[in-house]
């Protein structure tokens, strides 16, 4: 599976897709659209919120697509592109009043479950780290999938979200610390053997 | 890749491994085709503000609100609502005029020193004597202006919007109905014995009744007129 900042496109389908040409523009978004969906999806948590942020970000991307420069592959434009769209999501009032009204309801974990492969890979695990990250705050889990799986910095997080770079630190370190209460549940919890 | 602050840690670090195999790519949740369609409806929500509509509907609750503003608040800038109190000063002077017209009569009467034999007003007549009718009659006039000035604009108003909401309905058809049976009292009221100040009260009810349904029906007019 490729990485968004992995994907590139030919120049000249990218020249193509930029003077208009529609068959171009469509084989732009047939490379980009898959990666760039699964990295909303997880920034954004929720299938409604993310088909709404991945609208958003491919439209920001056909309509600036001139502006590409072509310095870096082209997915690592969009992935910029989808990250500022999702962030700005997350830190926007509107997202903190729904937070409050609708924590993570089961058919959103339901729906990561299905996102996973069928076969390959040990897909146990996988439920339950999916699961895992489901159970963090939106916040905590973009933090924590930029820093573990996308590579930024904290200075670059930080920036992102408009917040010290502390910010970035604590919120990676309160997310590990969930994830392990996850997969390691305190020993000294008392089981049903145990009464 | 960073070396993250859990890397020392073999389970963390596992986990993290986990995380980054797990799956970038996820199918789009629609193909080219309905992406457009989507950025398209998008673009034309955005650009679709008409403005002559939202100029319409800015005129219309400027309207609404002076008609609120002039119900609540009276030509001589009295406050009507407050009027409860404007009423009972009404009814006061009008009991005080009654109460002198009175005392005057049985002074006179006590002068003329015949109290036994003289057949002077009843009670009903001095107070009517002794009602102060230019104020009432005044202020009914305001309320039957204001009254007709709402119901001219009602019937400028669609009689139905063509999208039907039952809640408004309702509301409105109550609105009407009450309307109804205070224009009922009221000519009970004119054609037992002309009570004023029960006119009175009966006519700033059915103001208030004939304000609130224009405040339905625009709220109605405005939501059947948005996309």
């Amino acid at each position: 599976m490729a990485r968004l900042t992995d994907i590139d496109v030919p120049p000249e389908v990218l020249a193509s897709a930029c003077s208009g040409s529609e068959r171009a523009q469509a084989a732009v978004y047939a490379a980009v659209a898959p990666a760039t969906f699964g990295l909303v999806r997880r920034l954004a948590g929720s299938r409604a919120l993310a088909e709404d942020l991945f609208q958003e970000t491919m439209m920001v991307v056909f309509q600036s697509l001139a502006s590409f420069r072509g310095e870096a592959p082209l997915g690592a434009w969009v992935r910029q592109i989808a990250v500022s769209k999702c962030l700005m999501y997350l830190r926007s009032p509107w997202h903190r009043a729904r937070l409050r009204l609708t924590s993570g309801s089961e058919s959103d974990e339901r729906w990561m479950e299905s996102l996973l492969p069928a076969t390959p890979g040990p897909r146990a695990e996988s439920v339950d780290l999916e699961r895992a990250l489901a159970s963090l705050a939106p916040t905590a889990r973009a933090v924590v999938w930029l820093f573990e799986v996308e590579g930024y910095s904290h200075e670059e997080i930080a920036q992102s979200f408009g917040r010290s770079v502390s910010f970035s630190k604590s919120q990676l370190a309160r997310a590990h610390v969930k994830l392990r209460q996850w997969f390691e549940p305190p020993v000294d919890s008392q089981t049903c053997t145990t009464l | 890749m960073h070396n993250s602050i859990e890397q020392t840690d073999s389970p963390a670090h596992a986990r993290i491994e986990l995380m980054r195999s797990l799956p970038t790519e996820t199918l789009p949740p629609y193909n080219w085709q309905e992406f457009q369609r989507r950025a398209q409806l998008r673009a034309a929500g955005n650009d679709g503000l008409n403005w002559r509509h939202v100029a319409a509907a800015a005129a219309l609750l400027l309207f609404v609100c002076a008609i609120a503003i002039w119900g609540r608040v009276g030509g001589n800038g009295r406050h009507v609502v407050a009027d409860s109190g404007a009423v009972e000063d009404g009814t006061a002077v009008w009991a005080k005029d009654a109460r002198n017209a009175e005392d005057s009569t049985i002074a006179r009467a006590t002068d003329g020193g015949v109290a036994g034999d003289f057949e002077g007003p009843t009670n009903a007549t001095v107070a009517e004597e002794g009602l102060p009718r230019g104020a009432a009659t005044g202020e009914s006039a305001i309320t039957a202006n204001r009254s007709r000035a709402i119901e001219s604009w009602l019937a400028t108003l669609p009689r139905e919007p063509a999208v039907v909401r039952v809640g408004t309905r309702a509301a409105v058809a109550g609105l009407e109905d009450r309307i109804a049976q205070v224009d009922d009292l009221m000519t009970s009221v004119r054609i037992d014995g002309m009570r004023p100040d029960r006119l009175a009260a009966l006519q700033r009810e059915r103001l208030r009744l004939v304000g609130s349904l224009a405040q339905v029906r625009y709220a109605e007019v405005v939501a059947s007129e948005s996309p």
